[in-house]
């Protein structure tokens, strides 16, 4: 961020700068998201006026801009719930063809917590490779595709922006979502009998 | 070593409920390699899932070192399972993902006492004649050879008591044969105390008792004098009265 006194500008333009005829100055940040912290260290400077994002100041722009974060939370949801299910039925899969197999190692006194904890773990091996190839298709993929080739709509050229906050989300989610798959299956098995677990009976 | 006394095991309840155990006594004394014999449905592998603690009886009482079993909470029963017993089961029981060795090797490494397990596991697969498969997969093996890995595994956290529920049924008579010498092996030389379920009429000259059981109370008690080849005719049989 600079200041240039009026000044200092009017030498940089060539010509007289018309006193008091500017109301706005207009900012342009290149990461949004961070708006609020620009406009708060702008007050800070002690500079007497209001400070609004472009959000707050383009009216049905900021309501478009608000139905694309809508848009974009339901995608996220819905492929976090698929995400689960997915995790969920493999490992629901893999826990009924191995029932027996598990009733063994209890039977041969292999506490509980240690069968749970092996099926955590692949649960959140799945959740880390989940994280990394997404992160890696959105980072060296898709982002850097709509940076070159952004959407055009009416209101104008639109491109994705992935906020730190979304990631952080998205990561817990999926995190979220891996313990229950792996938890879910793995305690109902657990909770049969040795005998039921290795017999069926 | 084990005791039970006036045992009892009911499924299910009202009409339904059906009796497997009506109060079974019986006594294995330290070091004994005792048979459960009995046609189908005689109780015979409800009483070695409770006398392995897989499995609970409806009353009666139950002591293994003079400790009341039917005290321990799932835990306990978890903890004692791993420490002091071995289980040979009918169908081969190994990980197929994990080597022979490390299927061997796997209950020292939960129980966490000992941190040359390794050695152990090689020395007990040497023992049981699978030197030369540590590295193989279950599938790479015979059934004989998977079922005497499983005795291996059963004896690497050095068992008091070593069940055995029909370790013969799925496989070959040579295989049988082998498996059955190794149990009498174990328990000549090591001292190993054993109980199986067997239903094989042969497997009788393996062992030092036999407790037939029929509509789930013991028959009678076989004994057989130790050390003869042919067992069966110097036995001596003991009707339960």
């Amino acid at each position: 961020m600079a200041f240039v006194t009026k000044s200092e500008m009017a030498s940089v333009l060539g010509r007289t700068i018309y006193s008091d005829r500017a109301s706005q100055i207009l900012v342009s940040i290149k990461q949004s998201g961070t708006e609020r912290w620009f406009i708060e260290e702008i007050q800070a400077l002690g500079i007497d006026g209001e400070g609004r994002s472009w959000r707050e100041y383009g009216g049905a722009m900021g309501g478009i801009v608000s139905s694309f974060d809508v848009i974009a939370s339901l995608i996220n949801g819905i492929g976090l719930v698929v995400a689960g299910i997915v995790m969920f039925i493999v490992i629901y899969i893999n826990v009924i063809n191995k029932r027996r197999q598990i009733g063994i190692l209890r039977a041969i006194g292999i506490k509980r917590d240690v069968i749970i904890g092996s099926y955590l773990t692949q649960a959140l091996f799945y959740a880390v490779l989940g994280i990394v190839f997404g992160g890696l298709a959105f980072g060296y993929g898709i982002q850097p595709y709509f940076d070159l080739h952004p959407l055009d709509l009416p209101i104008g050229q639109v491109s994705l922006v992935i906020k730190s906050t979304t990631v952080q989300n998205a990561v817990l989610g999926l995190v979220a979502a891996a313990i229950l798959a792996g938890l879910i299956p793995v305690l109902n098995i657990t909770r049969q009998g040795i005998i039921q677990a290795i017999w069926g009976n | 070593m084990i005791k039970v006394k006036n045992l009892h095991k009911i499924y299910g309840r009202g009409s339904a409920a059906t009796h497997a155990l009506k109060g079974v006594n019986l006594e294995v004394r330290p070091g004994e390699f005792i048979a459960i014999m009995g046609r189908s449905g005689s109780g015979k592998s409800t009483l070695l899932h409770i006398l392995g603690l897989l499995d609970s009886p409806t009353r009666g009482e139950f002591l293994i070192e003079g400790r009341d079993m039917l005290k321990l909470t799932e835990a306990e029963k978890a903890r004692f399972r791993l420490e002091k017993l071995g289980y040979v089961f009918q169908e081969y029981s190994l990980l197929p993902e994990m080597t022979i060795l490390e299927n061997v090797y796997g209950p020292a490494m939960c129980l966490g006492r000992e941190n040359d397990f390794r050695r152990r596991a090689n020395e007990l697969l040497e023992i049981v004649g699978l030197g030369e498969r540590l590295k193989h997969h279950p599938g790479q093996v015979s059934g004989g050879e998977q079922q005497r890995a499983a005795i291996a595994r059963a004896l690497i956290n050095r068992p008091k008591i070593q069940f055995a529920d029909e370790p013969t049924a799925s496989l070959d008579v040579t295989s049988s044969r082998i498996v059955l010498e190794l149990f009498r092996k174990l328990n000549k030389e090591l001292g190993q105390t054993i109980v199986m379920v067997t239903h094989e009429p042969d497997d009788e000259k393996y062992v030092d008792r036999v407790v037939w059981l029929k509509d789930g109370l013991v028959e009678t008690v076989d004994i057989y004098s130790t050390g003869a080849v042919n067992k069966q005719a110097s036995a001596t049989r003991f009707v339960k009265t």
